[in-house]
């Protein structure tokens, strides 16, 4: 599409920027139901390396048994990484844990490297695997430093699915949220609990990432805990309160990484405003405008923690007007838009892919594969496509998918989908 | 109530929607730029991919020539016309049945493909089949229906079929 670009309405505020475009410049009254999606990016104007808070971070490392060798192994070079790369302001606490957990490294800054160092390398592996108990441990030493002094994060490493407690790790995660600590996962090899995960970084806004290879670890972790270093604002909640007319369906975040919200009637929390990259999000609204005499006003509202100005719940929103007609609205969105909306229509697709499998309708999955490919493709995703074409045939043939499989696909789609657009937002 | 259907896998839209949510499909660049009230697109004509068929092919009864046996069959276009194997044993009863053609040595499945007869003419639909079903060499998605001509050849697994529409 060659449309100039138009951001309908820009609103500039003292310290964050919030634009958004949208998919219609018009709204037609029918009696049917339509849909309407929203580009929105919030972005700090000028970035200065003053208004960063030092780190607070807590590494919580799963050394069960199952963890022996090469995954443990990684998992300290990668912890031994991050150790040589903090700063003097920044502090960190290292708390192994299996089926109990113990604090090895209480939350401190670092004067000794070599000694903490030598710490890590010393932990060994064994025991079951029990999420909670590493988590409660790592945020009780988060919790010992003033929290509105630092940027505060919960860093899990894991390859396991925790048993028997994953209520009190929600739990414990909405604490957390509340009080502006997020817990970012890491997921090792193919057997975690992907969607235990998943539910357990959303509530703070975070992510899961999947580390397929343990030799791979040290990359993903040190790139995550640069990210955390140039934190401006935390605790993004998007504000559930529309009008009547208006249903939230769906909130998609794009930038800085992809992450799909089912909207409950709470508010949403979208995680941190990275410096370089902008936080965005696509919404998808169910509008039920019956009546052209109706003026459609949006109103979007969202709160953010500014840790460096010492803000909590520094509002940013915007209210938008489309007009409402009994013509039928021509729909010529921005390529922007049209682009993040593909990219959440193909992680949809993904996602009920993996249901069917997981529901045993192979028939109905390997069609829908087949289908997801030629999107994929139609997508520029060439390489994803084939891979995804692949394993569409060895579905065919097996009847069966492997978790590393799943898992790769998985994650590989979410992530691939929304790099062109965490570029270009 | 109408919905706008999606011009490849036939699933109801809702307006506003800018790709198909079962088939991924770009919904604009059927749409060029606008919602089309086009009454072609509505529910109650839901038909099969491809392009429509000839105005011929509203036949009455359908010939099958089975290719790799040489045998011929001529059955009443009416309803549906289910293609595979008899097993009592699983209470299959294709309509049309080809076990004597060799049917299980060529990867005919019991219940492979189904034809029907619509007002836009006669579709072929591979009922999830182990061995496949090809048109025109062209392995046809589970499902998802393709417009078949007079004289076309299909393929199910190994076997190969051409039909002939009679008046």
């Amino acid at each position: 599409m060659s449309r100039p670009i138009t951001i309908s309405e820009r609103m500039s505020t003292k310290l964050l920027d919030l634009a958004h475009q949208s998919s219609r410049e018009s709204i037609s009254a029918r009696d049917e139901d339509q849909l309407l999606y929203l580009l929105v990016s919030v972005k700090r104007p000028q970035i200065d390396s003053a208004e960063y808070l030092p780190r607070n971070l807590s590494l919580i490392i799963d050394c069960s048994t199952s963890m022996r060798g090469d995954r443990l192994n990684s998992v300290k070079s990668a912890a031994v990484a991050i150790v040589e790369g903090i700063g003097p302001q920044d502090k960190i606490s290292i708390v192994p844990f299996s089926d109990r957990a113990e604090v090895v490294y209480p939350a401190n800054t670092v004067q000794n490297k070599n000694a903490l160092i030598s710490q890590i390398s010393s932990m060994s592996a064994s025991g079951g695997t029990e999420i909670y108990q590493g988590l409660e441990k790592g945020y009780n030493e988060i919790r010992k430093s003033r929290l509105d002094s630092y940027s505060n994060h919960m860093i899990l490493l894991t390859d396991g699915r925790t048993y028997g407690d994953t209520k009190e790790c929600l739990n414990l995660a909405n604490e957390a949220a509340d009080r502006g600590v997020d817990i970012n996962a890491f997921g090792i090899g193919a057997d975690w609990n992907d969607a235990f995960l998943d539910k357990l970084v959303a509530i703070s806004g975070s992510h899961a990432i999947y580390i397929e290879k343990p030799s791979h670890a040290m990359g993903h972790l040190q790139e995550k805990i640069e990210g955390l270093g140039v934190v401006f604002a935390s605790n993004f909640r998007l504000i559930d309160n529309f009008p009547e007319n208006v249903e939230l369906q769906s909130v998609f975040k794009i930038s800085p990484y992809a992450q799909h919200f089912t909207p409950d009637g709470l508010d949403i929390r979208l995680g941190s405003l990275e410096a370089g990259s902008p936080l965005a999000m696509l919404l998808e609204f169910q509008l039920h405008i019956h009546d052209s005499t109706e003026s459609f006003l949006m109103p979007i509202k969202m709160l953010a923690d500014i840790p460096s100005k010492r803000i909590k719940n520094y509002s940013i929103s915007v209210e938008f007007e489309l007009p409402v007609s009994d013509e039928i609205d021509p729909i010529d969105p921005p390529v922007q838009v049209v682009e993040a909306v593909r990219a959440l229509n193909l992680f949809r697709m993904n996602e009920r892919i993996w249901r069917d499998i997981e529901g045993g309708d192979i028939p109905l999955a390997t069609r829908r594969l087949h289908q997801f490919s030629t999107r994929l493709l139609e997508a520029g995703h060439v390489e994803l496509a084939e891979q995804v074409q692949l394993e569409t045939e060895r579905l065919k043939l097996m009847g069966a998918y492997s978790e590393s499989v799943r898992k790769r696909l998985k994650y590989g789609t979410r992530a691939l989908i929304t790099q062109n657009l965490i570029n270009d937002s | 109530m109408t919905k706008q259907l999606c011009k490849e896998c036939h699933t109801p839209y809702t307006i506003g929607a800018l790709f198909c949510d079962e088939c991924g499909r770009n919904l604009l660049a059927d749409n060029k730029n606008s919602i089309s009230d086009g009454a072609d697109i509505y529910l109650q004509v839901k038909g099969p991919v491809g392009p429509p068929a000839e105005p011929e092919v509203l036949a009455s009864n359908i010939e099958f020539v089975i290719l790799n046996s040489g045998r011929r069959v001529t059955l009443p276009l009416t309803g549906e016309i289910c293609i595979g194997r008899t097993d009592p044993n699983r209470d299959t009863n294709p309509n049309l049945d080809l076990s004597d053609d060799d049917g299980a040595t060529l990867g005919v499945s019991r219940l492979h493909a189904c034809l029907q007869s619509t007002e836009n003419g006669v579709i072929l639909v591979d009922l999830g089949s182990t061995n496949g079903t090809y048109l025109h060499e062209e392995s046809l998605a589970a499902q998802i229906p393709s417009h078949l001509k007079n004289g076309d050849i299909f393929r199910l697994g190994e076997m190969e079929i051409q039909v002939f529409f009679e008046m």
